[in-house]
């Protein structure tokens, strides 16, 4: 009898494991998210495509709409951090810029950053 | 006296398993679900997908950069990238949306090799811009566009410029370039009476999709719609239901003037029937006005 029940308290064990992991693995619910999930490379991507978008068409709105979908608690500082880590990190000029544009628009100015400021008769 | 037999309790084992999974699934599907976090665009809803694919497309048009959107664009995992950029172009062309974003999507899906429905508006029209410049749209008359776009397999490490593929469009619409060029009156009674019907085709004919359209009467009274909203007909087709006994005036937006007049008190059908007038007004570029032909 003590080895029944201990059979069955494996089996149960054993089935409980195996069910979460396949619950885990195979979701049934809808498991899509929004851009605020997202890996912070991604996350970083994303807000250099932002930066690109808004040296393009130049509408602060909607780019900060954008912004706002990364969910971040403070966008400015996101932008901010972000542009100074790209400049730490040497990464392409042009992103660079876009970032500081966006960072500027913001309302800040750090020295590495004083580099990719546009003049304003010069900004594109 | 019989010893107790060493048999395997299977029956035991099943039901712990069959109990276990049972609890397991539970557990894993509603009471602790996957949070999914740190995700790729892949995992992205099917809204912010697009819009995902929109902002590649914008920065593109910046960057100008192929194999830079080419990976983004394969973050999403999916196997036919050049078709869903096409894909999004075409139905935001029939939306109606931002032109600058179909332009957006336009370029993005044809420098990728494919052939949106939108690109005999929107081809190859645009330069990566600045925020000096004042953004327009820039429909052409040229049909699908010249340029020959780089595919992926093209891109290398350090990927060049591809600003020089795109052949700025020779023709930009503007103000002068769309006229009147035949205004038919129409008496018939039934279904389809009633109607503005208005076409826009190019040098060839062609009909042009994704020209404003306002309908105007009363004075006050307006409504803005977009050619290509019933492709079945013509591309460059829209049409309005009017109502009897008012004066319209029709007018591409930033195209042409307006054509006024339209009235819709009742006309009276061969068969004596009384009806309001269909107007069928087709524009096409001015290259003369001279032959363009009106019935009244």
């Amino acid at each position: 009898m003590q080895r029944t029940l201990l059979v069955l308290l494996v089996g149960l064990g054993l089935g409980a494991l195996g069910g979460a992991v396949f619950g885990w693995l195979v979701p049934i619910q809808d498991v899509s998210t929004g851009f605020y999930e997202l890996h912070p490379n991604y996350k970083a991507d994303y807000t250099v495509m932002v930066g690109a978008a808004y040296a393009a068409d130049g509408d602060w709105d909607k780019a900060q709409a954008r912004l706002g979908r990364l969910a971040e608690p403070d966008p400015a500082t996101y932008v901010v951090t972000l542009a100074e880590q790209y400049i730490a990190e040497g990464r392409n000029p042009n992103d660079i810029r876009n970032l500081v544009a966006m960072a500027v628009r913001f309302g800040y100015t750090t020295p590495p950053m004083q580099l990719y400021i546009s003049p304003p008769d010069s900004e594109q | 006296m019989q010893e107790d037999s060493p048999r395997f309790p299977w029956i035991a084992l099943l039901i712990g398993l069959v109990i276990g999974i049972a609890g397991g699934l539970y557990y894993g599907w509603y009471l602790n679900p996957v949070d999914w976090v740190n995700i790729g665009p892949d995992k992205l809803n099917a809204e912010d997908q697009q819009e995902y694919i929109l902002l590649v497309a914008e920065a593109y048009l910046q960057e100008q950069e192929i194999a830079r959107a080419s990976a983004r664009l394969a973050a999403l995992d999916t196997h036919d990238i050049a078709e869903l950029v096409s894909l999004q172009a075409d139905e935001a062309l029939l939306r109606g949306d931002d032109p600058n974003e179909v332009r957006a999507l336009t370029t993005l899906a044809e420098a990728l090799g494919a052939s949106p429905m939108a690109a005999e508006v929107f081809s190859g029209t645009t330069a990566p811009a600045t925020l000096d410049e004042e953004r327009t749209v820039t429909p052409t008359f040229e049909g699908i566009a010249s340029p020959t776009p780089p595919t992926i397999g093209d891109t290398t490490d350090t990927p060049t410029p591809t600003q020089e593929t795109l052949t700025p469009t020779p023709q930009i619409i503007s103000e002068t370039d769309l006229s009147l060029v035949e205004r038919e009156t129409v008496c018939e009674a039934g279904e389809g009476s009633g109607q503005i019907e208005i076409l826009v085709l190019n040098r060839d004919e062609i009909g042009i999709p994704a020209v404003e359209v306002r309908v105007e009467w009363g004075g006050e009274d307006a409504d803005t719609f977009f050619t290509g909203l019933n492709p079945g007909v013509d591309p460059g087709y829209a049409d309005f239901s009017m109502v009897v006994d008012r004066v319209y005036s029709v007018t591409l937006v930033g195209l042409t003037e307006p054509v006024v007049g339209l009235d819709s008190s009742n006309c009276t059908t061969d068969s004596g029937e009384e009806s309001i007038p269909t107007y069928r007004l087709t524009f096409s570029p001015n290259n003369n006005n001279d032959d363009a032909t009106v019935d009244e």
